[in-house]
């Protein structure tokens, strides 16, 4: 999930560009933007599982902090028509430990399939997965962040090479993507993915008013046999000055997970 | 009473000597308080006007070996009326396909809200809540399996209790005369049988099942000191499903029993149906919360001669989430009994007034209440109940 949250590059505008423009000079761009989301796509692939924990840190305005955390389990699905599988678990706070959110990805504009358990009822219940703009559990992080993208979701436009945001070392090719899906709530998100490695360094999230809204940073990075996962992210909301902050750890690729495991009948 | 409570003691202390042996374990601990306000005097005499309840739930599990693990929750109610009830207490055994289990669970396999026909394998608490939604942990063995992208469970059961009703001398009780005893159609040790088949093809979660056993829509029949509960043996068939499509939700229930008793005495087979709708607003007027329009109707082919409430019942509603840290949610409700002049308004508070403390505020007002129906028992019995909780 974590990779794929970074492939949000967007860019309504750049869809604009593409389609209004005779300057030749764009569909070069169009183009070369989604060679570099492409090429970070097969990078990453075959990760087939990944188990690792999570806490999710919540920070308002006045700097008041309240966190979450669970364990993360994703399955890669090898058909690209697929989405990925996921199993979260929350351990705390207390009053929501032990519920389980089961998500089965679907490629957009397709709604995923979610499930959730509640331990306090003992009850699977299937639940409309149709927010994508809604917060996900009251954080920062909308469902269409958490859910992830796959490279057909968006279409791509190169803007330019510059340092990566936080890492002035390296240098980073800035793509804009566009969401094809007219649900999203985006209007375009613009990443930051360096040359070498094909890490995403910062994300922008323009909101459908096309204004800037949500800056999402990515810091921490570790290679795991081959596949790079960053410790923490930070997702400021440039509007209101909230921020959410995510943190891995135990990071455990090529687990064994059993098929009942990420089956909803399996949730209880 | 105090025996049994004093039996769930024995089996915590039982779990945590497991946790200490080097196993791993997992332990949570939620306690609280519950209160109820009567807006009338009590219909019958001797019943006490106001109730207040320390509540407990223990639960976790204990890992035996690889694969095999006990699961507890236990649950522990004092106050006037103390009780405890066992929700699960099951040896497990998971081998990547399937699970084995032995020992006493719940399935909640209903769908709805409200009717909750699918329901059939637990008794019911009625101590707990009014209208027994709370489910009572029964003894079971276990087999379920992948079959394909679905699940095939495969249920013995036998030794069940009967459903636990509140004490005389409390409100929101059936019925007045009712006496703790039961009536079983046949012995309770007679093992039953339940097969079911669930899965999820893309909007749509299907299970479909078939039992043999007592039947926890218990009639009430007359005994030399009062009623009590009597549990038929019977057969049934039953179907449910929720269909998920965008922001539209569908449930279905379809269940055929044997051998139900009716109100006039006699027994007949049949069909109840439950049907529910629910469409979420999200991101309401540029928020973040969501108000979702729920619809749930319930019918039974027995009409006036059912032995449950929910004969051809309707609820209407709302729901707002506010979608913030603090999970608020607001629901309101009108049940309307379409066979009867019964109408009651129902509304619901919830929140978290910090990590690991919520608060739950409910009230049922009922607008009018037929002498003929099954709950006018409970006519003087609108009620402000107020539920805070700590989870550790």
């Amino acid at each position: 999930m974590i990779l794929r949250m970074f492939r949000h590059l967007s860019g309504a505008l750049a869809l604009a560009v593409v389609t209004w423009s005779p300057l030749p000079g764009l569909a070069q761009n169009a183009e070369r933007g989604l060679e570099v989301m492409v090429e970070q796509d097969r990078r990453d692939a075959g990760w087939k599982t990944v188990k690792v924990a999570g806490t999710m840190i919540l920070i308002d305005k006045a700097g008041r902090q309240v966190s979450r955390s669970f364990d993360l389990v994703r399955v890669e699905r090898a058909n690209s028509g697929d989405g990925d599988l996921s199993r979260m678990s929350f351990a705390s706070p207390a009053d929501v430990k032990g519920t389980v959110l089961l998500t089965h990805g679907k490629i957009e504009p397709a709604d995923d399939n979610q499930w959730l358990f509640l331990p306090a009822d003992r009850r699977v219940r299937r639940i409309s997965s149709a927010n994508r703009s809604g917060k996900f559990l009251s954080s920062e992080f909308s469902f269409e962040d958490m859910g992830g993208s796959e490279v057909p979701d968006n279409t791509y436009e190169w803007l330019r090479q510059e340092a990566c945001p936080g890492n002035q070392g390296l240098t980073c090719n800035v793509v804009a993507s566009v969401p094809r899906n007219p649900k999203s709530g985006y209007s375009q998100r613009i990443v930051w993915i360096d040359t070498q490695e094909y890490r995403p360094f910062q994300t922008d999230f323009y909101n459908r008013r096309g204004k800037l809204e949500k800056r999402l940073t990515y810091s921490g990075y570790k290679n795991y046999g081959g596949h790079w996962r960053p410790a923490r992210l930070e997702m400021s909301n440039l509007q209101t000055g909230k921020r959410t902050m995510l943190e891995w750890s135990d990071f455990r690729f090529g687990v064994d997970v059993g098929a009942a495991v990420m089956s909803p009948q399996g949730l209880q | 009473m105090m025996r049994r409570i004093a039996r769930t003691g024995l089996l915590a202390a039982a779990m945590l000597a497991g946790a200490g042996g080097g196993q791993a374990a997992e332990l949570n601990t939620s306690v609280g308080m519950q209160a109820y306000a009567f807006s009338d005097d009590p219909a019958f005499a001797g019943q006490s006007a106001h109730e207040m309840r320390v509540l407990a739930d223990l639960w976790g599990n204990v890992d035996l070996a690889p694969g095999l693990q006990f699961r507890f929750d236990a649950n522990l109610t004092l106050g006037e009326h103390s009780f405890a009830r066992i929700d699960e207490a099951t040896l497990r055994y998971d081998y990547g396909t399937g699970s084995l289990r032995l020992g006493a669970d719940q399935h909640p396999w209903a769908r709805t809200e409200f009717a909750r026909l699918s329901n059939v394998l637990n008794p019911r608490d009625f101590r707990a809540d009014y209208e027994g939604d709370t489910l009572i942990g029964t003894p079971m063995l276990q087999w379920s399996t992948l079959a394909g992208t679905g699940t095939i469970d495969v249920i013995a059961t036998g030794w069940a209790s009967g459903n636990a009703y509140r004490q005389p001398e409390q409100r929101l009780r059936p019925s007045p005369d009712l006496i703790g005893g039961t009536v079983w159609e046949r012995p309770r040790a007679t093992p039953g049988l339940a097969l079911r088949y669930e899965n999820s093809f893309d909007a749509v979660d299907l299970g479909v099942y078939l039992r043999r056993g007592p039947s926890y829509e218990a009639a009430l029949v007359p005994v030399p000191s009062g009623v009590a509960p009597y549990y038929p043996w019977v057969a049934q068939a039953g179907l449910d499903m929720q269909v998920t499509t965008g922001a539209l939700i569908g449930k279905l229930e379809l269940r055929h029993t044997t051998n139900q008793p009716t109100r006039a005495g006699g027994r007949q087979d049949g069909w109840a149906a439950a049907l529910g709708a629910e469409y979420t607003f999200f991101g309401v007027a540029g928020s973040d919360g969501d108000m979702m329009l729920f619809a749930e109707y319930a019918w039974d082919q027995r009409g006036r001669d059912a032995w449950q409430i929910w004969q051809d019942d309707l609820v209407l509603g709302a729901r707002w989430s506010a979608n913030t840290i603090a999970n608020t949610r607001l629901s309101a409700g009108l049940q309307l009994d379409l066979d009867y002049d019964t109408r009651a308004l129902r509304l619901r508070l919830e929140h978290r007034l910090a990590d690991g403390l919520t608060a739950d505020l409910s009230v049922l007002h009922w607008l009018e209440s037929d002498p003929a129906d099954l709950v006018r028992d409970l006519r003087k019995d609108s009620h402000l109940q107020i539920t805070i909780m700590r989870d550790f």
